[in-house]
């Protein structure tokens, strides 16, 4: 009893902090709101209405919020590492590119099979992108957190190129080809293109869920992030643990990508991420890496955005109002999050080689 | 009314969850004595301690320094109140000199500068009064862990400290550190602070303390001067029924080489030979103690061994396998029980649950990994291993750093015995265990070697390592300089080959 006490406990503190975050960043927003000479309740109740009441709202909302909670959901995984995957949006978009290339040049192919291969080309595209910034670090120490991040300037205009170049439409548009009706993911609702994609990311929750918790590659991936120089002495091989969980979460950063793409756009436009691989990394700091939460925070987040378009016709508030408060919120978070160890841990993971091994005395070392 | 006692805690209560630290806990301490503090692991000192500076905040009780009540909410209150700690982990920064730790947090200033002059004048005082001498200059990690500890007393009293709370400070010194240690006590004693003083060692208790209260499983005990008491009494009522310590040792007859170590040569961290050419043999059913002052080359020589260091040359065989240049996981993977010194840097993980702690270095095995991992098999198996090993709690989901020094220590324990095929390496395993758990260690380890275990035991402690080891080496500078059967040691050859110098008389040879 004692036990389930202390799990509802730390569930009510899981929830509860992020949910302050929210209340705080929206009581900011009231009085930003107040400031410009607006109604707040009227500004509010527009937005709340325009994501969360209706049935087209809920769907517009939903359908905003699939590529925020799978790339929620790779940040998520190497996060669990201690690993920083910043360049989720970069995965994404070379995922997608590979997806719609499958798309469109391969021709015949029943359905789900042709989108299982556009997905399987996505999936191994971003993981060999984030399997770049990982080695790096591995090899010589060099901060994922940089490396990613530069990566996804390469990443988009990479693909800004082949959109471009080799692979245009002819057109005045920016985009390639359609792709074949067989590549596309199974339409849920023709008004708002709510796509099956919706159950690809719960599935992807539920297995992420899975490799952290009840998999012994998602201990490995857990303990190597609480505690390196443990794990290490106890056997974990870190080093790989941590390429590893890289690779999952670029492979889960290409898939964002693809079911954005096979499911909304069905052809590959250029810059067509407004920063879902951002939203992702928020929506994992707010629900603390916690697959569950994502879905959660994926939703909110959605809701936010596509209500903030409702808000700004309805009212004369504008909709960079939310950006705000996203920001805002995540302010809030990330002061907790700096307690965590995570920021305090030193960039670079312990590992055989003996330059490493210098790092890892001082803390390996007598009890001094 | 200044009161015959400096401190008085009165009703302490301390509950975390479902474990209750520390219930109606009362602590009397007068002024300017040494005032000892025992009890078995997890009986609620540290926490005890930890409330009086502040770390934890009392559930119920009330604390009174010098008759007043006093409210002390964190431990910058406590410092404020003229309260010093020494925590067991060292809180040090390496790469700081002796001076520059020592102000941290309190800088004298000369305008915007640092006045480190200043600072330094004044260490060079606090020696003078304490009656030891410490170089401001040193570097930290250059400085063995007695001169450490050193720093860390002169830090608390560079804070104005009258009380000080030593945390089982006499378990990462030598022998002969801790004859020092005892002077500085007397002498700082002398000058009117007053020392509270933990320890699981009742010799030192006796030799120390004045006065002596015992905690068992949160409660106080008794508390009673030294004069009118002796060890087996303080371990009767620490314990609460008889103990029965150092069980006979039988012969073992050693088997074949196990463990062959040739020509080992690694260097440390700053580029300097660590290891110089050591070589040894550990048979079946041999434990092969290595002694010698800590700093010489033990920690490195065992890092090679389980794969964390790389070596510049030699080579190391397991059970007939050739294991040079081998990382950590492939060693493990071959049954190597590691007990290291440092648990939390080491062999347990904090933040995760005592469960999750027995899985590492198991996570592959197929009892527990099938599809996925199986759960109930693990909480099943962990629960056998905190049983067999007398953890308290015998908790699975609480987090491993929530448990006492000695538990931990037992849990680690628990995993390692469980983990090991043929090879056990103890890197002072009984550090922090109360006697009774000693003697169980001890136990285990024989048990072991009676199965046929090859055992490298690492200890600082010359009546463990006489009682434990079939072979003992000794460690100075990076070298083994001499080895020899168990019986024909006296404390004092060893004494003199721990300080280096070499026997003339031939001997056996180290490997
Ligand atoms: N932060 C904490 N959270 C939960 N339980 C704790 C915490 N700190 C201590 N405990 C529990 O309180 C009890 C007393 O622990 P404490 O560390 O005071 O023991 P101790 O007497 O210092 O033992 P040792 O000699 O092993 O160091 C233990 O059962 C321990 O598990
Ligand atoms: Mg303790």
């Amino acid at each position: 009893m004692t036990q389930q006490d202390n799990a509802r406990r730390r569930i009510a503190a899981g929830i509860g902090r992020p949910l302050l975050a929210i209340a705080l960043a929206l009581s900011i927003g009231l009085v930003i709101i107040r400031i410009a000479g607006e109604d707040p309740i009227e500004s509010y109740k527009a937005l709340i209405g325009g994501a969360f009441v209706g049935r087209s709202s809920i769907e517009n909302t939903l359908v905003r919020s699939i590529p925020v909670i799978a790339s929620g959901l790779a940040v998520a995984v190497a996060f669990a590492c201690g690993m920083f995957n910043m360049g989720v949006e970069g995965q994404l978009y070379l995922g997608a590119f590979a997806a719609v290339w499958v798309g469109f040049t391969i021709k015949g192919l029943p359905p789900v099979l042709h989108v299982l291969l556009s997905m399987g080309l996505a999936a191994v595209v971003g993981a060999a992108w984030a399997y770049l910034p990982a080695v790096a670090r591995i090899k010589w120490g060099t901060s994922e957190i940089v490396t990613t991040m530069m990566l996804n300037y390469v990443a988009q205009y990479f693909t800004s190129y082949l959109v471009s170049f080799p692979f245009k439409e002819p057109g005045d548009l920016q985009q390639t080809p359609a792709i074949f009706r067989s590549a596309e993911l199974y339409e849920l609702s023709a008004a708002s293109r709510l796509h099956v994609g919706l159950f690809l990311v719960v599935v992807f929750a539920v297995v992420a869920t899975f490799l952290l918790k009840r998999t012994a590659l998602g201990y490995e991936i857990r303990m190597t992030g609480l505690s390196p120089s443990v794990s290490r002495c106890s056997g974990i091989s870190t080093d790989r643990t941590a390429i590893r969980a890289m690779l999952i979460s670029g492979a889960i950063g290409g898939l964002a990508g693809a079911i954005e793409i096979l499911g909304v756009h069905h052809r590959f436009i250029n810059n067509f991420s407004p920063g879902y691989g951002w939203d992702g990394l928020a929506v994992s700091l707010l629900a603390k890496g916690n697959p569950l939460g994502i879905l959660l925070a994926g939703v909110f987040y959605g809701g936010l955005q596509s209500g903030a378009n409702i808000m700004e016709f309805a009212t004369d508030v504008p909709k960079q109002l939310v950006d705000s408060l996203r920001a805002i919120i995540i302010l809030f978070v990330a002061a907790d999050f700096t307690g965590l160890k995570i920021f305090k841990r030193k960039p670079k993971l312990p590992s055989g080689s003996a330059q490493s091994h210098r790092k890892e005395v001082k803390t390996c070392g007598r009890s001094v | 009314m200044a009161s015959e006692y400096v401190l008085e805690m009165r009703g302490i209560t301390k509950i975390f969850g479902p474990v209750v630290a520390n219930e109606d806990v009362n602590f009397k301490v007068r002024r300017g004595e040494v005032h000892a503090l025992v009890g078995e692991n997890g009986a609620g000192k540290s926490t005890l301690m930890k409330i009086l500076f502040g770390i934890y905040q009392p559930d119920a009780g009330e604390i009174c320094l010098n008759g007043k009540r006093a409210v002390i909410k964190s431990p910058s209150d406590a410092i404020g109140l003229n309260i010093g700690m020494v925590h067991q982990h060292f809180m040090l920064v390496p790469s700081f000199t002796v001076a520059q730790n020592m102000i941290l947090g309190v800088e004298p200033r000369k305008g915007i500068t640092l006045d480190l002059a200043e600072a330094e004048e004044r260490i060079r005082e606090l020696s003078g009064v304490c009656g030891f001498t410490i170089d401001p200059e040193a570097r930290i990690r250059d400085c063995p862990v007695g001169v450490q500890q050193r720093v860390e007393i002169m830090k608390a009293l560079y804070r104005g400290a009258d009380l000080l709370i030593l945390d089982e400070p006499t378990s990462v010194l030598t022998p002969d550190e801790a004859e020092e240690l005892f002077e500085i006590m007397r002498t700082l004693t002398h000058q009117g602070k007053t020392i509270i003083f933990i320890t699981h060692k009742l010799r030192e208790v006796m030799k120390t303390a004045q006065h002596v209260t015992v905690l068992r499983k949160g409660k106080t005990v008794t508390t009673l001067p030294i004069d009118e008491t002796c060890e087996q009494d303080l371990a009767l009522q620490m314990v609460g029924r008889k103990v029965e310590l150092y069980s006979g040792k039988d012969e073992v007859k050693p088997g074949e080489e196990i463990v062959k170590a040739d020509g080992l040569r690694a260097m440390d961290k700053y580029g300097r030979w660590c290891l110089k050419d050591i070589g040894f043999t550990v048979r079946a059913g041999e434990i092969l103690g290595i002694a010698g002052v800590a700093g010489n080359g033990q920690d490195e020589l065992v890092d090679v061994f389980m794969g964390l260091k790389k070596l510049s040359k030699g080579r190391i065989e397991i059970d007939g396998r050739d294991v040079t240049g081998k990382t950590s996981d492939v060693i493990r993977s071959l049954g190597v029980g590691y007990i290291p010194e440092d648990r939390y840097e080491r062999s347990m993980i904090r933040d995760a649950s005592v469960a999750e702690n027995m899985l590492l270095g198991f996570e592959r095995d197929e009892r527990f990994n099938g599809f996925g991992l199986k759960t109930d098999a693990i909480k099943k198996w962990a629960d056998k291993l905190i049983h067999e090993f007398d953890v308290q709690p015998p908790l699975l989901d609480v987090p491993a750093g929530s448990l006492s020094g000695g538990n931990a220590q037992r849990a680690v324990m628990a995993r390692e015995f469980a983990l090991s095929k043929r090879v056990i390496i103890a890197c002072q395993p009984s550090h922090g265990l109360d006697i009774g758990s000693i003697d169980f260690v001890h136990k285990q380890l024989l048990d072991r070697r009676r199965k046929g275990y090859a055992i490298i035991l690492i200890s600082s402690d010359l009546e463990e390592m006489l009682y434990l080891a079939d072979t003992i080496a000794v460690m100075y500078k990076g070298e083994l300089i001499s080895s020899f059967p168990n019986r024909d040691v006296d404390e004092k050859r060893m004494g003199l080959l721990m300080a280096g110098v070499r026997d003339a008389e031939p001997e056996e040879e180290a490997r």
